[in-house]
């Protein structure tokens, strides 16, 4: 059996440096378990905080949102109140219905409610719109392209 | 008869012993403000085969009228027949039938859900749906309309001098009931799925109804405002129709097709789920192709938006028009065809039972071919320059509309009888009238396809002499057409007395409405079902 | 997972409010709330129908429907329109309070909303008293001279067509508002239960989204000079 040498000062530092890294090691490693834990904890609970709070009061919107949203509605109507005014030919109609637009969609977004049939409600008013738009589209292939064939005794 | 040669299998499971749904409330104000979408049901199904006999009635006045050239009756009395027939057969008997009766019915079941999302708005719809009709006979009462159930402007504003307002008020309320009714099945669908139940997992009943519910919510409303604005212009004396003002008459030709072709895929969308469920249990397969006929009937559903102008090729429409309904009228052909080629595939190697079910969904398939087919015709326009208004086109409607869709909804009345009365129908009677029917059906329409290829014009009392011959065969099958009509009213409701009692699933099917007792109990399931993929054909029943 | 945690008050509240047909409040607030959107589409298309046919007139006589929109009153017409928008953000913040529970809150800005759209129909009141002097009634009491005579004249069938139809649902919505206003107050409704006033909200501001469309097409063409 090999005689066991007394630690030397220098074996002693380096086994105490070595010790010292490990340990730092390991409590990095706990650091990092415990912060993914914690993270996975949290993402999980984002949406279970969500169903606590709805469980326990409804989500509203600040005040300000719909100060905010007053104000827009009411610039939006000036502007187009005030472009009818311009003359910029066929674009008039169009700006016109374009600031329409906005307002609906901004009244449409802002007080959605938000559930789990979100996209399916906004798929319903997307139908809405779009079957319009069909009707008056596809009308409209009569009346932008008849020729107009005058009457023999006139 | 053998009870299998009578398509019943018989069931090891003993009979629930839970209350069926009739029992429980026996009163009038049991029945009249009921909430139960069963009950609902059958006070639908009441009204509307009122309605039918009520429009077949006026259907047989139309074939008497042709039985001689110079017709038996008056022009106006003959007008007032067949704008009856039309209102009636359309909005009160056809476009309801299918989804009011047996979808109120099964659309919970099917889904394994305890009632509609909105028990008390179904209601409501039956309430508005008589409403409407007491409006509509109320028009009669009066005497009548002369319009044609198109009501046509400027005649219908300005010329006609009969009860056109009670008429289209019947109609705007009848428009309501649809409306909400649609609205009831698509939320119901989309909220009220017992867990397990996927999209793809539901029967093709429920995506036709499905379908067709959209189709309802989309296109009604058109038809309310445009009935609503035909009435103003009556009342006021001027409008958008008016062409003295500059209005367009054909506008309203516009507005009223838009709804009215999208309301003939109404007709026929829940008919084509019927078919697949019948014809996949007397096949003893599993429907082929389930995700093609999904998407096919979405894609009917919404190409039907699109092609309402081939009613209009020779109205004076612009030609380029003309042409772009004509590409999109071909184009909704594909997916019914699609539709047709699965449910024959569907047959292949099956091991079919020719029950009266089946007789009737079979029948469907081949009549809707027919007259599928000869849609196709009239959707070349040149072909409908001389096609249009004549009775090539009331042969290509009867064809898909009574061959297709009444086949299918009177075969799904058999089908599911045992599960709604608790009481099976005598097979033998059935499979004659099923018969009779198609056999009447084919002796009436396919030689209005002869007499409007040789020019005889639709809406005419009377007519050229050449043309009688095939007019008195024509009547002489509605006279079969009719008696196979009556004979399922009479043995159905013998059944009810005297039919033996039905097992849960006398006929072996698929499907979460053949796990529940006949007739099912008010809350539809004992347990909670638990679903499994659709048409499990090849596995046993559970 | 929800299993082992009680209900809160807000959980037992919702329940004791669940119709039999459904489950969970969840699934029937889904459910109410997909109506009211399908409902109103299909609101989108009965009026689509007038949008339609004024397109299609509008393409055949433009310089006829834009002499007929000046004879509109502007004034009138932007400010009945400022007063539909507001309300539309008046029903929003009544819903908001119930909310959270203040029913003194609720109540009067369901209050101001009726009464906003009150005076958005009397407001056109006027308009249709002054349309009545003028002669531009068509059919009833109806005078214009000029080659535009009849697209004015079709330009106001459509007028009284939309605008008619549109009072004629800003009614039904200003009534549930008033019996929602006496229901709110008496305590019917709190943040445990509160869809009922949600389709409401929805429902009037459809009635505001379609006059946002009908104020432009009928007031603002033809306004330019030149």
């Amino acid at each position: 059996m090999k005689p066991r040498r007394a630690p030397n000062s220098r074996a002693r530092r380096l086994r105490r440096l070595i010790d010292a890294l490990v340990t730092l090691q390991a409590l990095l490693a706990i650091r990092r378990y415990r912060r993914a834990v914690r993270a996975s904890a949290s993402a999980r609970s984002a949406e279970d905080s969500r169903v606590i709070r709805s469980r326990s009061k409804p989500e509203v919107k600040p005040l300000k949102t719909f100060a905010w949203a007053w104000l827009g509605l009411l610039a939006l109507l000036a502007f187009t109140v005030g472009s009818a005014f311009v003359d910029l030919g066929t674009a008039n109609t169009a700006v016109n219905l374009l600031v329409s637009v906005i307002m609906m969609l901004l009244l449409m977004t802002l007080f959605m409610h938000e559930s789990k049939a979100r996209r399916l409600t906004q798929l319903a008013s997307a139908a809405g719109l779009l079957w319009v738009v069909l009707m008056i589209g596809l009308s409209l292939a009569d009346y932008l392209t008849r020729v107009h064939i005058p009457a023999p005794w006139s | 008869m053998s009870a299998i040669d009578a398509g019943i299998v018989p069931q090891p499971k003993p009979e629930s012993l839970a209350p069926s749904f009739y029992s429980g409330k026996q009163t009038l104000r049991g029945w009249l403000f009921t909430r139960d979408h069963k009950r609902i049901a059958i006070l639908y199904t009441l009204s509307v085969t009122l309605f039918f006999f009520l429009g077949g009635a006026a259907a047989a006045m139309i074939r008497y009228d042709l039985i001689v050239p110079s017709g038996e009756l008056p022009t106006e009395v003959y007008n007032k027949a067949f704008t009856f027939h039309g209102v009636v057969m359309v909005w009160f008997f056809l476009l309801p039938s299918i989804p009011v009766t047996l979808g109120n019915f099964l659309l919970p079941i099917m889904i394994g859900a305890k009632d509609l999302a909105f028990p008390r708005i179904n209601l409501f719809s039956w309430y508005l749906f008589v409403g409407g009709g007491a409006f509509v006979v109320a028009a009669l009462w009066a005497g009548g309309v002369d319009t044609g159930w198109t009501f046509y402007t400027p005649y219908s504003t300005m010329f006609s001098n009969t009860n056109v307002y009670l008429a289209i008020i019947g109609v705007f309320v009848t428009g309501f009931s649809t409306i909400f009714t649609g609205l009831n099945f698509i939320v119901t669908t989309h909220t009220m799925r017992t867990p397990g139940m996927t999209w793809m997992r539901l029967p093709l009943f429920v995506w036709g109804l499905y379908a067709v519910s959209l189709v309802m919510v989309l296109a009604t409303p058109v038809l309310a405002m445009t009935l609503a604005l035909v009435g103003l212009e009556r009342v006021v004396g001027v409008g958008v129709f008016d062409p003295s003002l500059g209005g367009d008459p054909l506008l309203f030709q516009h507005l009223f097709w838009f709804y009215s072709h999208p309301a003939v895929y109404m007709m026929i969308l829940p008919a084509m789920g019927l078919a697949s469920e019948i014809i996949s249990c007397f096949a003893n397969r599993r429907v082929f192709g389930y995700k093609f006929m999904v998407y096919s009937m979405l894609a009917i559903a919404v190409i039907g938006f699109m092609v309402w102008g081939h009613h209009m090729f020779v109205s004076g429409m612009s030609v380029y028009a003309v042409m772009v309904f004509s590409l999109l009228s071909f184009l909704v052909a594909v997916p019914s065809a699609i539709k047709i080629f699965n449910w024959t595939a569907t047959l292949r190697k099956g091991d079919i039972r020719f029950t009266a079910p089946m007789l009737y969904a079979l029948g469907f398939v081949g009549l809707f071919l027919l007259g599928g087919l000869t849609g196709l015709f009239l959707a070349a326009p040149a072909l409908d320059e001389f096609l249009h208004d004549t009775y090539f086109v009331i042969a290509h409607f009867h064809y898909v509309m009574v061959g297709g869709s009444v086949m299918a909804y009177l075969g799904g009345i058999h089908f599911w009888w045992p599960k709604v009365t608790g009481r099976m129908y005598s097979e033998r009677l059935a499979k004659f009238a099923a018969i009779l029917m198609f056999v009447g059906f084919n002796v009436t329409f396919f030689p209005q396809y002869l007499l409007g290829y040789r020019g005889m014009p639709r809406r005419y009392h009377s007519y050229l002499p050449q043309f009688q011959e095939l007019n008195v065969i024509s009547t002489g099958g509605a006279v079969l057409l009719a008696i196979s009509y009556t004979l399922p009213v009479l043995y159905l409701l013998w059944s009810l007395k005297y039919g033996k009692k039905a097992p849960h699933n006398p006929w072996d099917a698929r499907g979460l409405e053949w796990q529940t007792s006949s007739p099912p109990p008010k809350e539809n399931f004992l347990h909670p079902p638990v679903p499994r993929e659709a048409y499990a054909y090849d596995k046993p029943a559970p | 997972m929800n299993a082992a945690i009680a209900d809160t008050p807000l959980e037992e509240g919702r329940r004791a409010h669940l119709e039999e047909q459904f489950d969970e409040p969840e699934q029937q607030h889904s459910a109410a709330s997909l109506g009211m959107w399908i409902f109103l589409a299909t609101e989108m298309l009965f009026f689509g129908v007038l949008f339609t046919s004024y397109t299609v007139l509008r393409v055949l006589y433009p310089a006829g429907f834009a002499e007929a929109s000046r004879h509109t009153d502007l004034l009138l017409g932007a400010g009945e329109t400022a007063a539909l928008l507001t309300s539309s953000i008046t029903i929003v913040i009544a819903l908001r309070a119930i909310k959270l529970d203040q029913r003194g809150v609720a109540t009067s800005f369901l209050l101001l909303t009726a009464a906003l759209g009150t005076g958005f129909l009397v407001i056109h009141g006027f308009e249709y008293h002054s349309e009545w002097e003028e002669h531009l009634v068509p059919g009833i009491r109806f005078l214009q001279f000029g080659p535009h005579a009849h697209a004015v004249e079709l330009f106001y069938c459509l007028s009284y067509l939309l605008t008619g139809w549109h009072s004629i649902h800003l009614i039904i919505a200003v009534s549930v508002v008033l019996v929602l206003a006496a229901r709110v107050w008496r305590g019917a409704f709190g943040p445990d239960h509160f869809t009922t006033l949600e389709l409401a909200a929805l429902y009037w501001h459809l009635v505001d989204i379609i006059w946002m469309f009908i104020f432009p097409l009928l007031y603002l063409i033809g306004r330019a000079p030149g």
